[in-house]
C-alpha cells in the first residue's frame, strides 16, 4: 500500500504525458509495480486521465482514490480527478433542506374529506319541538355543533402538495450533498461493479473490513447491473443499487456511504457541468438521450 | 329547411343529392360554391407551399416574383446565427470597451476569499429594494448600532425613496475578511468624493450559509471596481 503511494507520487511529478487512459491501458507503465501476487491483471498504479470541462478559475481539481470490489484486499488502483464546481462547493445547507422537503412533500396527497351539508341526510326535520321538552332548541340533527354533524370549512377532497423546485436549487442541492459526503470521507470511487462471486457474504465482509458503513448507495451509469452485484445487494439490508438518473439528495444523505463507478462519475459530471455552465430555456432543453 | 323541401329530399334518390352540382342551400349559411372541403378535392396529392393551388390563380397563371429566386441549401450559417443556443460562448481574454474585465487567476489566489462569476461571466452583484421602515423602541435609542442604522434610514426618508441594498453572491473562503476589506474600500471611496451628504456609515450583513454580503446603499459600481482590483 505504501509502496504504491510512493509510486503514485513519483508518477505525478513526472511529465503528465506519460499518463495513460484507463480504458485503453495495454502497455506496461514506465515504473514497474511491485511483483506482489494480486488477482488484478493490469499493472498498477492507474491514474485515470479524466479531462475536466469548464475548468475552475481558482480551484484545481480534487483527487480521490480509485478502489475496486474485485478483491477483498483494500488495494487502491489509482487516483481520480474531481471537478471543484461539484465536489468543492460552499455547502448551502438551506438549499439542502429545501431539496429534502421537496422530495418529501411533492408526492404527498391529503385524502381528508369532510362532506358538506348538502351531502348529509336531509335536514328537514327538527329533532324535537321548539318548546315543551326540557332540551336545547335545535333545527336539525346534523348541524355543526352536533356530534356526527357536517363541517362547514373542513378539508375538501384530495389536495395535492405537488410542486417542482427550481432547477438551479436542485442542482445546487446535489452539488452540496456530494461535497459534504466527499469531505466527510463517505464517498468511494470504484472501477466497476463486477464481483467475483454472487454470495452476499463476500460484499458484506468486504464493506465491513473497509468500514464502509451500514447503508451504502451504489451508483452505476445504467440501470442494468451485473448479476452478482444485484444478487448481493438484494440480499443485504442497507445496500441500494441505483442508476445515475435516480440520484437524489435524500438518498445521498440517507445512506452512510456512496460508491460510484467511474462511468457514473463521468455521466454525473457531464450533466451537472452542462447545467451549471449553460442556459437552457424550458423550450430549448436538450432531448432526452436514447440510453437511460 | 321548410317542410316542402324536406318532402322533396325524401323522395329524391341519394345519388342525386350527393352530386356536387345539386347542393341545396340552407336558410342560414351558405354552402360552399367551391369543391374545397370535399373528399375528392382534399385527397389529391399535396402541393408544395411555393405552388399555389390553381383555383386561386387566374386560370393557371402562377404568380411570378419580380427578382426571381432559386432554392439552395447554402447559407445555413446565417440561420444558425439567429437560432438559440444553450451553450454560452467563451468571452475574450482581454478587457472590452463596455468595461468588462476577465478574471485574473494569479491575482485572485492571493486573497483568503474568492468571488466567483456566474455562468455568463459577470459579477454576481444585484440590487435589492425594500420599503422604508423605521421601527425601533424609544427606550433603545441610546444603542450605537440602532443610531447609525437610523441615520441610514432617515437619509432614505429624506431622499423620498425606497431602501436600496447591494448584494454580492458566490463568495467562498473567509467571508468576514472580504467584508472588512470591502467596508474599508467603500469608506475610502466615500471620503474621496468629498461630499458631506454622502458620509454615511457603511453597514453590511454577512450570511455565512447563503454565502452573500448585503451592503446598505447603492454601491454596485464601487463594489465592481473593488472586485476588478482584486482580480475576481
Amino acid at each position: 500500500m505504501i509502496k504504491s503511494l510512493s509510486l503514485v507520487k513519483i508518477l505525478r511529478q513526472c511529465s503528465i504525458r506519460s499518463i495513460r487512459h484507463f480504458e485503453t491501458s495495454t502497455q506496461p507503465p514506465p515504473f514497474s509495480s511491485d511483483p506482489t501476487s494480486n488477482p488484478i491483471s493490469q499493472q498498477l498504479p492507474l491514474i485515470v486521465n479524466r479531462q475536466l470541462e469548464y475548468p475552475h478559475v481558482r480551484y484545481p481539481p480534487l483527487q480521490a482514490w480509485l478502489e475496486t470490489l474485485g478483491q477483498k484486499r483494500d488495494e487502491k488502483l489509482g487516483i481520480v480527478d474531481l471537478h471543484p464546481s461539484i465536489w468543492q462547493t460552499s455547502p448551502r445547507l438551506d438549499i439542502l433542506y429545501e431539496n429534502i422537503e421537496w422530495q418529501k412533500t411533492y408526492k404527498k396527497i391529503d385524502w381528508a374529506y369532510t362532506p358538506p351539508h348538502h351531502e348529509y341526510p336531509s335536514m328537514r326535520g327538527k329533532p324535537w319541538p321548539q318548546k315543551g321538552t326540557g332540551r336545547a332548541r335545535h333545527s336539525s340533527r346534523y348541524d355543526p355543533q352536533w356530534k356526527g354533524g357536517y363541517k362547514v370549512n373542513g378539508p375538501k377532497g384530495p389536495t395535492s402538495f405537488f410542486y417542482v423546485l427550481p432547477k438551479e436549487k436542485r442542482i445546487e442541492g446535489l452539488c452540496t450533498a456530494l461535497t459534504v459526503k466527499l469531505h466527510q470521507n463517505d464517498v468511494h470511487f470504484v472501477d466497476s461493479f463486477d464481483l467475483p462471486t454472487h454470495q452476499p457474504t463476500y460484499l458484506q465482509e468486504l464493506t465491513e473490513d473497509r468500514f464502509w458503513g451500514p447503508s451504502i448507495l451504489f451508483i452505476d451509469d445504467t440501470d442494468i447491473m451485473p448479476h452478482n452485484m444485484m444478487f448481493a445487494s438484494a440480499k443485504t439490508e442497507g445496500f441500494t443499487v441505483m442508476p445515475v438518473y435516480g440520484l437524489n439528495v435524500y438518498s445521498i444523505l440517507k445512506h452512510t456511504t456512496l460508491v460510484l463507478t467511474i462511468r457514473a462519475l463521468n455521466k454525473i459530471e457531464k450533466k451537472l457541468l452542462h447545467a451549471l455552465n449553460s442556459y437552457d430555456t424550458q423550450k430549448d432543453q436538450p432531448a432526452p438521450p436514447d440510453e437511460p | 329547411m321548410s317542410l316542402i323541401l324536406q318532402n322533396i329530399l325524401r323522395r329524391c334518390p341519394s345519388s342525386l343529392i350527393n352530386n356536387v352540382s345539386l347542393r341545396l342551400w340552407s336558410s342560414n349559411g351558405q354552402f360552399p360554391s367551391h369543391p374545397m372541403g370535399t373528399e375528392e378535392y382534399e385527397n389529391q396529392p399535396r402541393k408544395s407551399l411555393t405552388e399555389l393551388p390553381d383555383e386561386l390563380t387566374e386560370r393557371g397563371n402562377k404568380p411570378e416574383f419580380i427578382s426571381g429566386y432559386e432554392s439552395t441549401k447554402d447559407g445555413w450559417q446565417w440561420v444558425d446565427n439567429i437560432l438559440f443556443k444553450s451553450e454560452i460562448p467563451q468571452p475574450p481574454k482581454h478587457a472590452t470597451p463596455s468595461g468588462w474585465v476577465p478574471p485574473d487567476p494569479i491575482l485572485a489566489r492571493q486573497w483568503p476569499y474568492f468571488v466567483d462569476r456566474d455562468r455568463f461571466h459577470s459579477y454576481a452583484l444585484y440590487v435589492r429594494i425594500l420599503p422604508v421602515m423605521l421601527e425601533y423602541w424609544l427606550h433603545e435609542q441610546h444603542r450605537y448600532y440602532l443610531n447609525i442604522f437610523r441615520r441610514r434610514v432617515e437619509y432614505d426618508i429624506y431622499a423620498q425613496r425606497t431602501r436600496r441594498f447591494s448584494l454580492l453572491e458566490l463568495i467562498s473562503g473567509d467571508i468576514w475578511a472580504l467584508d472588512n476589506d470591502l467596508k474599508t474600500y467603500l469608506t475610502k471611496r466615500v471620503e474621496l468624493t468629498a461630499d458631506k451628504s454622502k458620509e454615511l456609515p457603511i453597514l453590511s450583513q454577512v450570511d455565512e450559509i447563503k454565502r452573500h454580503i448585503l451592503v446598505d446603499g447603492e454601491y454596485e459600481e464601487w463594489i465592481a471596481d473593488f472586485l476588478k482590483e482584486k482580480g475576481f
